[in-house]
């Protein structure tokens, strides 16, 4: 199930937000848990055994690792990673090694991957987080099944984030605070700003964006450049609109999980941006792959590796391809060059604040041009190579330029102080979404493959 | 006592923001709709059907019949529609409201299917061993193409090149040239021509058979008022200001066939009523029709149309005999066969939009 859809708006999420609020605290937890497997098994049903794996192997793991209150055993620990990676390997990076392997050695080695399990990046994480934080004795072994398995497949943040610590969720989850009305109202508020983002802003880029990708010939410099930009946009209020919706969801019943943006495009460097941006992602391989590597405590290589390290692993997190890693180092090389020469370079600190802004977006963007995975096709457009844009480029380019300037606005400028139609914004939002849904039918997030 | 920290502004803005949405929920699920969608032409999703494991559909399948059955569905579609038009994103709208009326999107051929369609038509006049004509009348926004901002006509422009091909083919009958005026000859609403415009293709089409030419005085005339057509439709906005269906037929006695029925008229004033009020012509769209006026000096004539011939016919049914006429949309069948059945013909006249000529599957399908 997706939020931007009407089964979710009109029946999921009013009826388990109603009746989460009336149940008594005793069975709150088995709703929730009820609730979250319904959501995620209503896209494929078949995807219920894989959490329900997780569930079992994580929870039952941790407990028969501690069991006798003895400290866990690094094989132990290695062991439960390796279980928990297992599915993942199987069913996002299966088929990019095989494939990897047949253009390398020139064997053939075919393999079809089935179909990706909605969240299996998420969710693998945030187990593996919990057995990790465990092992480190930085969290209590949860002996209640339905506590833990709620953690593991809580629906607002299931599929795509925020990465949460079981430590961040557990003393809520064992509260089971009931969610009172100034919350919901603000939860609700923050799910309608997600959603515009979504559905107002991120589809409309998609829109321009997939018109361009089609056709690199046609669109010409003018188009790649405004097709990258749409999509560096599209990208964004994609993911921030689901992270807003996932806390404003948990905020309606009363939890509270990390934020995970904080208006990255304001960000002045590349290490300022990786601050703002996915922010429970960036924390997790921070906690769990760099620290653990030695972090910046080794000396200055040993740094750079790590950092190379942590992010040819955040690329390939994000897709099962070469052009995913080929971002992730890309902005591995920039951040070390950024570290090594900028961030205390007198000149650079002297550059105006909105050039150096600017600047990072820029970087960001031609990052977001490895990301999409249109290769050398999207380069040569944005450098030229096929020379002018066809009317119905510039033309639909045109058409675009206030709803570009609202998400320029939006990403670029700092959060209004004070908003005087705050009160109104929630209810008009969400009827201009319902039009927009009416309007265009069904559209996945982009985020929910990984 | 605990203080109470919040007003009741709180829990009604909350209680009644989500059993709005929970009872437009129900609504949909519930209320029973008609199963024909009027302002689409087609029916809603149907009841999600019995789930299977091994092929999940029902997700989908509920989505689909929910997004069919919103309450107040038209009313959020012309909210989105309005919303684009106000963002400058009219473009991206199925129908583009411009200059006053509701157009098309401009039509192109990168893949030069023009001629391939010309050569196609040669062919199978060949076959049925009669002299052929042509009409494609230049759209509503190529007529009207130099009031919009340049941007907007450097699309429409692009239509010349069809028109390049098509007149360099003596057999095609330019009904509508450049400069004609685009509000006489098309309806604001819709994507049809006028009277007035299918008047201009019958004159074209009479001369070219060295048949008497009749003003629409010497017909029989009926307009209905408060007619909203297919492109207004597309464009999922609102109009206030209807058009005016006028239709004219001639004074003889006809017979019309359609798919089998028999009427002894060529126009359905009852039609006008209905969503489609474009019907009241001939019934609306069959796959074969005849028409027959046994007054009528000329012969034969054998029309492979669109929807765009079905005001044009009853003008030059004052002037053949017999008319009969193949929609490859409805036709099961090709062309050859439906030649056929027609039996001996003296003429044969194509008539498309170009939209059609150029990428309707079903015409590419059946003219051999």
């Amino acid at each position: 199930m997706i939020f931007s859809s009407f089964t979710f708006l009109l029946l999921f999420m009013p009826c388990v937000l109603l009746l989460y609020r009336v149940l008594p605290a005793g069975v709150r937890m088995p709703f929730l848990l009820a609730a979250s497997l319904l959501f995620y098994g209503w896209g494929n049903p078949a995807w219920l055994l894989l959490i329900f794996f997780s569930m079992v192997l994580n929870w039952g793991g941790v407990l028969l690792m501690t069991h006798g209150g003895k400290k866990p055993s690094k094989a132990a620990l290695a062991g439960m990673i390796v279980l928990n990676l297992l599915p993942l390997l199987w069913f996002k990076y299966a088929g990019f090694l095989a494939d990897t392997w047949t253009r390398l050695t020139g064997i053939p080695l075919d393999f079809t991957a089935p179909g990706l399990p909605a969240g299996i990046s998420f969710f693998t994480f945030q187990a593996m987080s919990y057995v990790i934080d465990v092992y480190r004795e930085q969290a209590k072994p949860q002996k209640n099944f339905v506590t833990f398995s709620v953690y593991l497949s809580l629906f607002p943040q299931l599929v795509a984030g925020p990465i949460v610590r079981y430590t961040d969720l557990e003393a809520q989850l064992i509260a089971r605070p009931k969610p009172e009305y100034p919350e919901m109202r603000e939860g609700l508020r923050r799910f309608c700003t997600g959603l515009a983002k979504k559905v107002l802003l991120a589809d409309a880029m998609g829109r321009l964006w997939g018109s361009i990708n089609g056709n690199f010939a046609e669109a010409g410099a003018l188009g790649a450049w405004v097709g990258l930009l749409a999509f560096s946009f599209q990208i964004f209020f994609d993911f921030s609109g689901y992270s807003d919706m996932a806390i404003g969801l948990c905020r309606c019943m009363g939890f509270r999980i990390p934020e995970n943006f904080d208006r990255p495009y304001r960000a002045r460097s590349l290490t300022d941006f990786w601050r703002r941006w996915h922010m429970t992602l960036t924390g997790w391989f921070r906690t769990y792959v760099y620290i653990p590597l030695g972090g910046s405590r080794r000396g200055r290589i040993r740094r750079d590796l790590n950092v190379l390290v942590v992010w040819a692993l955040t690329g390939l997190w994000h897709g099962a391809g070469w052009n995913f890693v080929l971002w992730g180092l890309y902005f591995a090389l920039l951040l070390i060059f950024e570290k090594r020469f900028l961030l205390e370079n007198r000149i650079w600190q002297k550059i105006p604040g909105w050039i150096r802004q600017l600047l990072t977006f820029l970087a960001v963007m031609l990052g977001w041009g490895l990301f999409s995975g249109f290769g050398s096709e999207l380069w040569k457009a944005l450098w030229g190579g096929y020379g002018g844009a066809s009317a119905e480029t510039v033309t639909r380019c045109a058409a675009y330029v206030p709803m570009l300037l609202v998400c320029a606005a939006v990403s670029f400028l700092p959060a209004p102080k004070k908003n005087p139609l705050r009160r109104f914004a929630a209810p008009v939002l969400m009827f201009l979404c319902l039009a927009a849904l009416a309007a265009q039918g069904y559209a996945p997030f982009v985020y929910f493959q990984f | 006592m605990k203080e109470k920290r919040f007003c009741i502004g709180d829990r009604a803005a909350v209680l009644l923001g989500l059993c709005l949405l929970l009872g437009m929920g129900l609504f949909a699920l519930l209320w029973p709709h008609p199963e024909f969608i009027d302002a689409e032409r087609r029916y809603r999703a149907s009841a999600p059907s019995a789930p299977s494991l091994t092929d999940w559909k029902t997700d989908q399948e509920i989505e689909s019949f929910l997004a069919d059955r919103v309450p107040l569905r038209n009313v959020l579609v012309a909210a989105d529609s309005l919303a684009e038009v106000a963002t400058a994103r009219r473009t991206e709208l199925d129908a583009w409201p411009v200059a006053g009326a509701f157009l098309e999107k401009p039509v192109t051929d990168p893949e030069g299917k023009t001629a391939r369609r010309l050569q196609q038509f040669e062919s199978l006049a060949e076959k049925i061993g009669a002299k052929w004509q042509l009409i494609v009348p230049r759209s509503h926004g190529y007529l009207l193409r130099k009031k919009m901002n340049g941007l907007l006509q450097s699309l429409y422009d692009q239509e010349a090149r069809i028109y390049d091909v098509l007149t360099s083919d003596a057999r095609f009958l330019d009904v509508l040239p450049d400069g004609t005026e685009a509000a006489e000859v098309y309806y604001r609403t819709d994507h049809h021509w006028t009277l007035q415009g299918a008047w201009l293709a019958y004159a074209a089409c009479c001369r070219a058979d060295g048949l008497p030419v009749y003003s629409l005085d010497e017909f029989n005339r009926s307009s209905f008022p408060g007619f909203f057509g297919t492109t207004r439709s597309r464009s999922g906005l609102p109009a206030f200001r209807g058009d005016t269906l006028e239709c004219a037929e001639p004074k003889d006695p006809v017979i019309l066939t359609a798919d089998g029925e028999t009427f002894d008229h060529l126009i359905f004033p009852g039609r006008a009523e209905t969503y489609d009020g474009y019907t009241v012509y001939l019934d609306g769209n069959h796959g074969m029709t005849e028409i027959l006026n046994p007054a009528a000096s000329g012969g034969t004539l054998l029309v492979f149309k669109d929807s765009f011939a079905n005001c044009l016919l009853p003008l030059l049914s004052a002037d053949y005999r017999r008319i009969v006429a193949v929609d490859a949309r409805y036709y099961t069948g090709n062309f050859s066969r439906a030649a056929e059945a027609a039996g001996a013909v003296d003429r044969i006249l194509f008539v498309y939009s170009a939209d059609s000529l150029i990428n309707d599957t079903s015409l590419a399908g059946k003219v051999k």
